[in-house]
């Protein structure tokens, strides 16, 4: 099905008389077509650190619990899948995506928030769209990252975005599901402290090639958000909220820095239970295991009204 | 030159109109896209490694079978340059993966370049070309850098166009190579199609059966040592992080192919210098910052592939460091610590250092693990084959092909 009302189309017009025309082809295509199961949908993502609008190099105070609590970001996109609102009575209709060879393929959608990162030329990308059954929506759930069935496949022949060169990990581990790259007191100390989710202990004996089985770890979160008007609000990501408990200036030695979703990895213990996860901390080998169940309520994502 | 046809307007505008009028979901109402304006056929067929993308089709210069024989002639040949010294072929030698060996590259009447000569391996996967150009998006345009180049001089074409491609206007073996290659031009030699033939011949050094490509993309268990996979877990680890940059199929996050359609251009500081700890790089090498004057862009650089790595020394954009084992090294260090002199400063802390240049440990054994995996990533079946060899016979293959 092709609904050219949702497409980007790019004829370049020569005359007035023209774009007068095609103006009012697209004023057109806002009216209700009563007889149209469906409608179109175009979910509206934000990113922001501790309420502030996120800009990307932008270095932000009063992040985490450390001192001096200044951080700066410089990369940020994640993956979402399963996207479906929700009617009052909890019920649920699958936003089916737009298939538009770039950000979208199947029921994954990439969202690239790096409009400013770089000369300003990167290509971003902050939407999701897709159609769904009419009907009277009240919220929307959605997970956040790949499916396994995706997310093990050779980036070499993978379609867009699954071939996004720098969401990749290796072929074993797939790729990360979000991908927030900052900078601890970048005036000072300069840590680098980031976070990267993905699935862990995906079995097998080769990086490069798919694991023989699933991963123990999916790390996979499911985002339901309430009282979520479609038309009009904003989903935000705050990367404040994950990082709430976290010293951005300290990384313990030999391990990745900041959060790069290791089950040995301490930093990841104030982190990926904010990320709506729970996680399970393994120091090393003999080690008891350590539950660090994920914290409710998640406040990584919210509704952001106009 | 981009005045689209009115046809096509008209098109889009019916279209449009059609995609109002239905929308019932029932896909009664599917139209064919607009048909893209003739290309000329290419009877150039890929021989792709197995698990490997097509390159993208250029619509500006479509590869066809005689323009990249023309362009393997026109790589090998010495009289590309002014003074008939060198060829392309003089700084991306086939024995060494199509480098020099050189610290920085020297032009045709001995000016020194800034930058070590990059190898030629899988380039046509790249998403921009040079070490740290991100308006040079096309083979045949980067080709033109090295023709033209005055600030150095490398092959000399500059004021010396007419009397370089008078070398082949009037060869009779050329005439032909030409015409092949572009048969309804009257004119063909110019150097406009020389770019886009030597383009065209670069474009299919493609390497993808090293013994890492044969255990992942053949599936033959056997193909890498036990010391190269151990390796390869190590390169692959969140301790060494150094897939980030090298990542993926081809070994730099830097991609472009057919199923690319947005950019993957990718640019990180390493920490090679720290002037003064300023951050500065040295005049002349200070990579993305020379086109943006960004901050954030000094002495960040594109990671080349790691393909054929172990055969193209010495390392960096400068060839400064000059083994792979110092290579580890810098990285290990998280950067270069330079103790005196003009470059004085600690890489390491360099204010624009990449976020995932973290410090390690290796053991002994595990640094020569390492080494042992980008040792399988050199593909001799690629540095052997007779379809990339000099048909001058100035240029000897690897000598290990024989």
């Amino acid at each position: 099905m092709l609904n050219f009302c949702n497409q980007h189309w790019s004829f370049p017009l020569r005359s007035a008389t023209a774009l007068g025309v095609l103006l009012a082809l697209v004023a057109g295509c806002g009216g209700d077509d009563s007889d149209d199961p469906n409608r179109s949908v175009t979910l509206q993502f934000q990113a922001q650190v501790n309420g502030q609008d996120f800009v990307c190099g932008q270095t932000y105070a009063n992040v985490g619990v450390g001192q001096p609590g200044t951080y700066q970001i410089t990369d940020w996109r994640f993956y979402i899948h399963d996207a479906a609102l929700v009617k009052a009575d909890g019920s649920r209709q699958s936003l089916t995506l737009d298939q538009d060879g770039v950000w979208q393929y199947q029921k994954v959608a990439m969202l690239d928030l790096r409009k400013n990162c770089g000369n300003g030329t990167l290509p971003s990308n902050a939407v999701v769209t897709g159609t769904v059954a009419n009907g009277d929506y009240t919220g929307i759930c959605f997970k956040v990252g790949i499916p396994y069935e995706l997310n093990h496949i050779s980036d070499a022949t993978a379609a867009s975005p699954l071939n996004n060169s720098g969401m990749l990990w290796n072929w074993r581990a797939g790729r990360k599901f979000i991908r927030v790259d900052g900078i601890g007191d970048p005036t000072n100390l300069k840590q680098s402290f980031v976070i990267h989710l993905g699935s862990t202990e995906c079995p097998g004996p080769d990086p490069n090639a798919p694991p023989t089985a699933a991963c123990g770890y999916p790390n996979i979160a499911e985002i339901c958000l309430d009282n979520f008007n479609v038309d009009q609000d904003h989903i935000v990501m705050d990367a404040g909220k994950a990082l709430a408990a976290s010293n951005v200036v300290v990384n313990t030695a030999s391990t990745a820095p900041g959060c790069m979703s290791s089950n040995a990895d301490p930093e990841c213990i104030s982190i990926m239970p904010r990320l709506n996860l729970d996680f399970t901390y393994v120091a090393g080998a003999g080690s008891t295991p350590e539950k660090h169940p994920k914290v409710v309520p998640q406040v990584l994502f919210s509704v952001h009204k106009p | 030159m981009n005045r689209t046809p009115r046809w096509a307007m008209a098109l889009g505008l019916l279209l449009l109109v059609a995609g109002c009028g239905g929308g019932d979901g029932d896909g009664s109402d599917e139209v064919t896209p607009p048909p893209s304006p003739p290309v000329a056929p290419s009877d150039y067929s890929w021989s792709l490694p197995k698990g490997f993308p097509t390159p993208k089709a250029l619509a500006e210069n479509p590869i066809s079978t005689a323009k990249v024989e023309l362009g393997r002639h026109l790589f090998y040949d010495l009289r590309m340059s002014i003074n008939q010294s060198m060829a392309c072929a003089s700084c991306h030698l086939p024995a060494r993966a199509f480098t020099d060996g050189r610290v920085t590259a020297i032009g045709a009447t001995g000016e020194a370049h800034p930058r070590n000569a990059m190898s030629l391996t899988n380039v046509v996967y790249n998403a921009t070309f040079d070490w740290a150009n991100p308006v040079l998006k096309t083979l045949h345009t980067q080709a033109l850098t090295p023709m033209f180049g005055e600030f150095p001089v490398e092959l000399g074409w500059s004021d010396h166009e007419d009397e370089i491609l008078g070398r082949f206007r009037l060869d009779p073996k050329y005439q032909g190579l030409f015409a092949a290659a572009y048969p309804s031009e009257n004119a063909p030699v110019t150097a406009d199609h020389v770019a886009k033939s030597v383009a065209a011949f670069v474009s299919t050094l493609i390497s993808g059966n090293s013994p890492y490509d044969q255990a992942t993309f053949q599936l033959n268990s056997n193909a890498m040592s036990a010391a190269a996979r151990r390796g390869q877990n190590l390169f692959f680890s969140e301790r060494m992080e150094c897939f980030h940059c090298h990542g993926g199929f081809n070994f730099s996050q830097s991609v472009s192919h057919a199923g690319t359609p947005v950019a993957q251009e990718e640019f990180h500081n390493n920490g090679l210098y720290n002037i003064g700890g300023t951050g500065d790089y040295p005049v002349g090498n200070r990579g993305l910052w020379e086109f943006t004057q960004r901050p954030a862009d000094m002495g960040r650089f594109r990671a080349p592939t790691l393909r054929n790595i172990a055969l193209t020394a010495p390392y960096m954009h400068d060839g400064s460091i000059a083994t792979l084992e110092q290579v580890i090294d810098h990285y290990a260090r998280g950067g270069r610590l330079i103790p005196e002199g003009p470059f004085a400063g600690d890489g390491a802390k360099n204010p624009f250092k990449s976020e995932l240049i973290v410090s390690f440990r290796l053991t002994a054994q595990e640094k020569q693990d390492v080494i042992a995996f980008l040792q399988s990533l050199t593909d001799w079946e690629f540095l052997c084959d007779p379809r990339f060899a000099d048909p001058f016979g100035n240029f000897p293959q690897h000598a290990d092909c024989q």
